[in-house]
């Protein structure tokens, strides 16, 4: 049977609804794919190969995850549901028996074989599915039924022209309705709790890491976790607890990352703690305060280009302007204060119980400096020199 | 001690005592120095006994924790109880270890992701940590 899927990205007309930053939260990454990818590939593996994504012009792709291997057709915001009307019609004329539209929207991890067979056996025009709260977005609609199609959207599919045949769905559903949504769906895709999978290769058990992603010397990253593809974590960053980083962002050094998701293309400042969070496109959502916050200082949380080039060239201008700034500072700064000579006696005599022990360890350090390297007795009078890798 | 050798490379795992103050911490360092100092060591503390902990035992922790790192190693926690849970969690430390019910789920996590055994607290505002709701 030739089944074909039409999967829109139309949120409702609120502007906080289902976006995030402006954005569709079905359009943000989520362990290194978008829910429209995840969505996508979970058609494919049901044997779905036909698949148009119809979405509005103003969003910015550049910043969404660049894997997708689905047809796209992008309108303008007036003319989304004349495009599915359009595209349903391109569908059936090109030999298609059946078509699933589905809004995202929720989250829903239907079987749609189970969904395709109950419509058939039915003998329905349209199926919808449903849950106890109602309508879950996604029908299933004869290709031969264009004048219940054309209703359909054009009454962005809350009105049906004859009653549909209801399956009830009991499985998992995130409904996505706003950040926090996103946030749960991504720690669920982390905890393995749904049937998405983090797209990245598993370095260490629980941990993935998408191409390119650097982890540097003395950072930690704790299970479960995930790396988007050139994703940077600077020396003594800390991710932890089902946090996600999105691809090409950047955890700067010192900083803790806890159950938070670091949205694509990000920068994240140094020493500083994002708990319970989400934050990119310069914004940052509290889960536990519940409160948005826009960060305006690049120095706390950036937005990094989309392009390479740009970005080399930005990092460039840094170095540039670090190297200038730091040579005037070394030769102009004022000297010093030479360090007080007569420090207190406490501080230069070791309490007596401790003074033994200190002798000892003295001696031993010594005795091992010298058998370790013998220029090491002439070190003060030798330039320094420095083992690089060595310490494992 | 326990030392599991089912894999490439062994996984040592140490129960820690009732008490982890400045003095146990400083013996069960001693005793766990050695695997700390092998490469990639893999080291499970089962705090499954332990009531009362110090900031010694912190200290000790992440001084573990620092060396297997550096050795490209791990620490992992088995059993915390709900004494070591809530000075871990004061300290926030708890964060920088995975936790997991027993030591044998532990000891199987260098090998392999169980994300079901892994001892994760729900984020504010989640239903008991399941993400995702159940329809009825």
């Amino acid at each position: 049977m030739d089944v074909r899927a039409i999967l829109m990205i139309a949120p409702p007309e609120a502007p906080t609804e289902e976006r995030f930053a402006g954005m569709p939260l079905a359009l943000l990454d989520i362990a290194g794919k978008s829910l429209l990818e995840h969505v996508a590939g979970r058609l494919r593996s049901f044997g779905i190969e036909e698949i148009a994504v119809v979405c509005d012009r103003s969003f910015d792709y550049s910043t969404c995850s660049p894997q997708q291997a689905v047809r796209r057709h992008v309108v303008e915001q007036e003319n989304l549901w004349s495009t599915c009307e359009t595209v349903f019609n391109d569908f059936a004329q090109t030999g298609a028996e059946m078509v699933l539209v589905q809004r995202l929207g929720a989250y829903v991890e239907v079987n749609y074989d189970h969904f395709l067979q109950f419509h058939l056996d039915r003998q329905a025009h349209v199926s919808l599915l449903c849950d106890g709260e109602g309508g879950l977005d996604l029908v299933a609609i004869c290709a031969s039924r264009r004048n219940n199609a054309a209703y359909l959207f054009r009454h962005q599919l809350s009105q049906f022209r004859q009653p549909p045949a209801q399956y009830f769905f009991n499985g998992a559903i995130n409904r996505m309705r706003d950040i926090r949504d996103f946030r749960k769906l991504t720690q669920d895709v982390l905890l393995q709790r749904t049937e998405l999978r983090p797209a990245g290769e598993e370095i260490r058990p629980g941990v993935w890491a998408g191409n390119g992603a650097r982890i540097e010397r003395g950072a930690r990253v704790v299970a479960p976790a995930f790396l988007g593809a050139h994703s940077r974590i600077r020396a003594a960053a800390v991710i932890t607890r089902a946090s996600s980083i999105g691809h090409h962002a950047e955890i700067d050094c010192g900083t803790i990352v806890e159950a938070s998701s670091v949205l694509p293309y990000s920068y994240l400042g140094a020493a500083l703690e994002l708990a319970n969070s989400v934050a990119g496109f310069s914004r940052l959502v509290n889960l536990e305060r519940n409160v948005e916050v826009e960060i305006a200082d690049r120095k706390l949380l950036g937005l990094r280009s989309a392009s390479a080039s740009r970005r080399a060239l930005e990092s460039a201008a840094l170095f540039a302007r670090f190297v200038p700034v730091e040579m005037i500072r070394s030769i102009f700064a004022p000297r010093r204060q030479p360090l007080p000579t007569d420090e207190p006696a406490g501080i230069r005599t070791l309490p007596s119980t401790l003074q033994g022990v200190a002798e000892v360890e003295e001696r031993r350090k010594e005795r091992e400096r010298v058998q370790a390297s013998p220029s090491a007795a002439f070190e003060n009078q030798l330039i320094v020199v420095r083992r690089y890798g060595g310490d494992q | 001690m326990e030392i599991n050798k089912n894999k490439s490379r062994p996984v040592v795992v140490k129960r820690v005592p009732e008490q982890l103050n400045r003095i146990q911490a400083r013996k069960l360092l001693s005793e766990v120095r050695p695997f700390l100092e092998s490469d990639r060591p893999q080291v499970v503390f089962d705090f499954s006994h332990v009531r009362q902990m110090d900031t010694a035992g912190v200290e000790m922790l992440l001084y573990c924790v620092s060396q297997a790192m550096k050795r490209d190693g791990d620490v992992k926690l088995a059993s915390v109880s709900p004494q070591a849970a809530a000075v871990l969690e004061l300290t926030r430390t708890g964060r920088l270890f995975e936790m997991y019910e027993n030591s044998t789920d532990a000891m199987r996590s260098f090998s392999c992701f169980l994300p079901n055994t892994l001892r994760f607290p729900a984020p504010a505002g989640s239903n008991n940590g399941n993400a995702t709701e159940e329809a009825a």
